[in-house]
Formats: structure tokens, C-alpha cells, sequence
């Protein structure tokens, strides 16, 4: 399993900080993205411009996402 | 003592740093909510210079957060720029403060950025961000990106070189739709105050030379719950493989990105811009639309009230802010109709 906190409007349009998903083995944030687009179709828009944490960490798209691991989930933010 | 004795007491800044900010230029892009707290901000701060550039006039729905507006710059329909350049000249007289009507495009950057020592990010949209992002990697010169909505934000500083880019972080424009705008998620004064103040802090950190770009970080703040997230970017910067910091792409500068209309954010209004700069009578549309509706004027522009509820609002550079619809097609048909090509 993994956990998946939700920041700004992911957590609005999902009614929750959180969700968790079944992770069974390492695997990429982008396949992270994709997984979530599909588990979650209501964020698919906002995840292609969402950045990825792990503890105060940034994660690239290429890094891996363990069994376990807590990451955070933040979309972009336009307004001004 | 002098006016800025509590701020040269602050030792990071000191006497030194603040002879650093009176020296400085700087450009703020945008002057709506987040704009207005950073023009304020810099300027009493004392920076040498601070241009406020925004291609926007004050409407009513501003007052609830955008500080530097009131009343009477609605009814007047005074351009951003100029009602916000007015109002800080009494606060500072002794600093030159430049506003300026106008948008920010691959073509106006050149002249508006051309002398400035850093820029600092009051738009509302991706664009005109990648833009500055491109224009600030192409001159060396630093940018600190804000943005933010509902009860959240974030805050970067850009240091080519040293940190990672806005592209860095968000390699592709969303598409339209896909990211939350303040049209549907709303956005409080709070969160605009608490993400202009963190923009301002680090442009004083760069002016002053006591940024740490050793660090590279983006905040992630949410000022309803209370939670304040800082991520560190240098992972990011490790990665590479970003086509603009590294890749040396400049889409958006050369003109290969970015559109010539623009859906005005909470606005319910499209800016048409025209395909080449202009520059117009506008006495003479004034006086041409008289017979077609409610014509109203200030200095800087002439809007039209149709009778079924869109306008025109056309400024001398040829740019218009189409009331009264989101669609970007009916805005420009209302612009060739009433403005011309
Ligand atoms: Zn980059």
C-alpha cells in the first residue's frame, strides 16, 4: 500500500487528504500519475500539473514510489 | 532618522542592503491581487525603481482583495497600473514608480524587462509566466514566481543557474480547463497577503544578496488549515533534462507558444489582443460608437456597453477586454466587428 496526501484543489475535489492505494512494488511517479488518473478520473487534470513530495522532498517523474512510502500530491497553482 | 530605519535595523539587510534595494530595479508583472501586494511592499521598501506593468482596469469584484484599489477606481475604470502607481506615489515620493498599461508579450518583454535587475510575478496565468521564465533564463537576470488560489499558494525564487526553473517544475502548460481557476475555487485576501509577502521577502533576499541559492525550495502554503510546506527542490535541479534550463528552449520569448487572446481570470471577459502592436485614437472610437451603446472614457480607454450585455473596452495600444463572454472565437467576432482587424 501507499498513501497518497492530497494539497490544495486535489483535496477539494476529492472530499479527503488522503487516499491509498494498492502498491505492490516499486514503481515510478509517473506511473503513480497514471494510476491515479485512473483510480481517480476527477483529479486527471489537475495531476498533469501536480508535483509529487516524499517528506519535505521533491520527486522527479522518474523516481520510485516504495510499498509503504507516503507521498504528497500538489497541483500548480495559476491565480494571481 | 530616515525613513527606512526599522528596515536597515533588520541585520540581514542593514545599511549596506539597503543601499542595495535603493539601487535596485525592479519590474512587478501584474498588478491584481497579487501585484498590488508587491508593488506596496516594494515600494515602501524603498526600491530605486518599480515598474507595474498590467493590462487590466479595476473592477468591483477586485476591492475584496486587491489592496491598492477603492470605489472611486471602479467607477472611474482606472487601468491597474495607473490607479496603483497613483496611489503609491503619496506613499513614496522619494523612488521612481513607472505604471504602465499594457500585457506582457514575447514582443513587449523586450523593452519592459530590458533594464531591470529582477521581476517578480503578479500574473494570473501559465503564459505569461513561461515567458518571464524564459526571458529571466535568456538575460540572467532572477525572477521569484507567486501564485495562488482559494486558501493556497506557492512562492519559488528563480535563479538561472543556480536553482531549478518554473519549467523545471511544471514542464508543459495545463491544458485549458485541467488546473483550478479563481473562477471556480474562488480566492481569499489571506492567501493573496500571505503569498505577495513571501514573494516580496525573498525579492528582498535576492536585491540584498542574502538569498541561499544553495537551497532550492518551493513553498506550498495553505493559510485556511494553517499548514505551511516547504519542498526542496534540489533533487530537481540534480535531475536536469529540462527543456528550458537546460535544453536552452525558449518557446514562449521567440513567439512559438503563447496565444493572442486570453480568457481574463474570474473576469468573465476574454483580452483580444491584435497581431501586430497598434497604436489608436481613441477619441475617434469614442466618438464612432456613440450610436451603438453606452459609452464611457477615461484617459486610457473607451468601453462600450452593448444593449445585450457583452463590451468592449479597448485601450490605446489596440488591445480590447471583451465583457460578457469566455468564449475566445465570440470575443474576437465582437473585436473585428466593433474594433476592426
Ligand atoms: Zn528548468
Amino acid at each position: 500500500m501507499i498513501t497518497v496526501l492530497l494539497f490544495a484543489g486535489a483535496r477539494d475535489v476529492i472530499g479527503s487528504d488522503r487516499v491509498t492505494l494498492v502498491w505492490t512494488e516499486a514503481a515510478s511517479v509517473d506511473a503513480l500519475r497514471a494510476r491515479l488518473s485512473e483510480e481517480y478520473p476527477v483529479i486527471a487534470g489537475l495531476l498533469k500539473s501536480a508535483m509529487f513530495s516524499r517528506g519535505t522532498s521533491y520527486l522527479g517523474r522518474e523516481a520510485l514510489v516504495q510499498p509503504g512510502d507516503e507521498v504528497g500530491m500538489i497541483p500548480s497553482v495559476s491565480g494571481g | 532618522m530616515n525613513r527606512y530605519h526599522k528596515q536597515q535595523l533588520f541585520a540581514p539587510i542593514g545599511e549596506a542592503g539597503q543601499r542595495a534595494i535603493q539601487h535596485a530595479r525592479v519590474l512587478v508583472c501584474g498588478c491584481g491581487a497579487l501585484g498590488s501586494v508587491i508593488a506596496d511592499q516594494l515600494v515602501r521598501a524603498g526600491v530605486g525603481v518599480v515598474r507595474i506593468v498590467d493590462r487590466d482596469f479595476v473592477d468591483i469584484t477586485n476591492l475584496q482583495r486587491q489592496m491598492l484599489f477603492d470605489e472611486d477606481d471602479v467607477r472611474q475604470q482606472t487601468p491597474k497600473a495607473i490607479a496603483a502607481s497613483e496611489k503609491l506615489r503619496r506613499v513614496n515620493s522619494e523612488i521612481i514608480i513607472e505604471g504602465i498599461v499594457g500585457d506582457i508579450t514575447s514582443e513587449t518583454i523586450r523593452e519592459l524587462a530590458a533594464d531591470v535587475d529582477l521581476i517578480v510575478d503578479g500574473t494570473d496565468n501559465y503564459e505569461t509566466r513561461f515567458l518571464l521564465n524564459d526571458w529571466s533564463l535568456e538575460k540572467n537576470i532572477p525572477w521569484v514566481h507567486g501564485g495562488c488560489i482559494g486558501s493556497y499558494g506557492q512562492v519559488m525564487a528563480i535563479v538561472p543557474g543556480k536553482t531549478p526553473c518554473y519549467r523545471c517544475i511544471l514542464p508543459e502548460e495545463p491544458d485549458p480547463g485541467t488546473a483550478l481557476t479563481c473562477d471556480t475555487a474562488g480566492v481569499i485576501a489571506p492567501a493573496v497577503h500571505v503569498i505577495g509577502s513571501l514573494e516580496v521577502s525573498l525579492a528582498l533576499q535576492l536585491l540584498t544578496k542574502t538569498f541561499d541559492d544553495s537551497k532550492p525550495s518551493i513553498w506550498h502554503v495553505d493559510v485556511w488549515r494553517g499548514d505551511f510546506r516547504k519542498i526542496d527542490l534540489t533533487g530537481l535541479k540534480e535531475a536536469g533534462g529540462c527543456p528550458a534550463c537546460s535544453g536552452g528552449q525558449r518557446d514562449w520569448l521567440h513567439g512559438q507558444r503563447g496565444a493572442r487572446s486570453a480568457v481574463l481570470c474570474g473576469r468573465n471577459a476574454v483580452q483580444v489582443t491584435p497581431s501586430s502592436r497598434a497604436k489608436l485614437s481613441l477619441e475617434k472610437f469614442r466618438q464612432d460608437w456613440q450610436q451603438l451603446g453606452v459609452v464611457t472614457s477615461n484617459p486610457y480607454l473607451v468601453k462600450l456597453a452593448l444593449n445585450d450585455g457583452t463590451s468592449v473596452t479597448l485601450f490605446g495600444d489596440g488591445r480590447a477586454v471583451i465583457g460578457g463572454t469566455e468564449e475566445i472565437s465570440v470575443a474576437r467576432g465582437i473585436y473585428s466587428r466593433y474594433v476592426g482587424q
